[in-house]
């Protein structure tokens, strides 16, 4: 299946890649994907402020980079397969634990969560962040990306390097999982 | 800090199951993100970021104009190879040898254009008596002695074929003649 490109995603590469072009490009690039790349990096590293500098860094890594784009896959899954890369460097760097890496359970996950001043969730949230952070880090990582990221198979087949029927499988699986507790804990509510 | 969405428990806890149906999937990703995951931003935050981001860039300055695009380490032996020869050049047109040499090489070339010029004016304007005599020459040394020598040689087989051919009857005949009588 062929990736969809973003309209007029070809002539931004061309003029990205074109010195004397890039710096105006590369602002419409940012005023195109920043949004939608903060939020795929807010949901790994969980608070505002570590989401703002991993976005910067991804960006400048995006502006670095540019050059090297061999232009195999669509250029916003390339920028997201960047983010995550930053999100993970960032992560063993500030000896952080991940979003994804909440074996031990998910209480430093939730603290990380709350902590943050940009968090404005109630109750519901917080239990829909506790049922996430108990699925298997594959599972996060494909739900969050089609659910949130509004993101196809195909793109988060090329963001993660995943076959696409490995992943529908982990996100049809995550689904349920998620449903079900959300049903128990409606249940057990009333 | 933004103020907290009293409506998200709505959208969220209506029903289990309709959490997960696409119901949403118009909506402006921030709302999402601050109706099911309780994650908000700071008011402006992404045009505050997006300046800060360009400014962090770190821009790529104009490139010096180079000769050809070459690198200086690349471009200045070819610049000084490029003026020593076009000195080189300039100096042996100057010097004074050179310039006698190249006149009498002009001097040479101007009397050989004279000379075939005057040959071939000269060979247009042959006498008609001259001609003639070159003709008449040509006939007589060279066409009538060879005919003449010719023929000399042709009347030599002829009369050398003829005295062959008389002894050998000759001698037939006596042959002959003496067996005849003989027997």
């Amino acid at each position: 299946m062929a990736m969809k490109p973003i309209k007029g995603e070809t002539e931004l590469i061309r003029r990205l890649k074109n010195p004397k072009l890039k710096n105006k490009a590369f602002k419409d690039l940012l005023d195109v994907h920043q949004e939608r790349l903060y939020w795929y990096i807010r949901k790994i590293v969980l608070t505002h402020d570590n989401a703002n500098d991993v976005l910067q860094n991804t960006f400048i890594r995006v502006y670095k980079g540019i050059q090297d784009f061999k232009e195999n896959s669509a250029l916003h899954t390339w920028m997201f397969r960047i983010a995550y890369n930053e999100c993970i460097r960032f992560l063993e760097k500030n000896k952080i634990k991940s979003a994804f890496n909440q074996n031990d359970g998910n209480s430093d996950y939730l603290k990380n969560l709350t902590q943050d001043s940009y968090f404005d969730g109630e109750e519901i949230q917080l239990k829909l962040h506790a049922i996430i952070s108990r699925l298997s880090e594959k599972q996060q990582r494909v739900f969050q990306m089609k659910y949130f990221d509004d993101l196809s198979f195909h793109e988060i087949s090329e963001i993660l390097d995943v076959s696409e029927n490995t992943l529908k499988s982990s996100y049809y699986s995550a689904v349920k999982t998620i449903e079900k507790e959300i049903v128990c804990d409606t249940i057990q509510t009333n | 800090m933004a103020k907290k969405n009293k409506n998200s428990k709505n959208h969220i806890g209506q029903d289990g199951n309709g959490f997960l149906k696409d119901n949403f999937d118009k909506k402006e990703l921030a709302q999402k993100h601050k109706e099911y995951l309780g994650m908000d931003v700071p008011d402006n935050y992404f045009s505050i970021s997006n300046n800060n981001i360009l400014k962090s860039l770190p821009m790529e300055k104009e490139q010096k104009r180079t000769v050809f695009g070459l690198k200086p380490m690349i471009a200045y032996p070819i610049a000084a190879s490029i003026v020593l020869l076009i000195g080189f050049t300039i100096w042996l047109q100057n010097d004074p040898t050179t310039i006698e040499q190249q006149n009498a090489n002009v001097e040479q070339i101007n009397s050989m254009d004279v000379y075939s010029d005057d040959f071939l004016v000269s060979s247009l304007l042959v006498e008609d008596a001259d001609m003639d005599e070159f003709i008449d020459e040509i006939i007589l040394n060279e066409i009538i002695v060879d005919a003449e020598l010719s023929e000399q040689q042709l009347e030599n087989i002829f009369i050398n074929s003829l005295l062959i051919e008389d002894s050998l009857i000759n001698s037939y005949i006596d042959k002959s003649l003496i067996e005849n009588v003989v027997l």
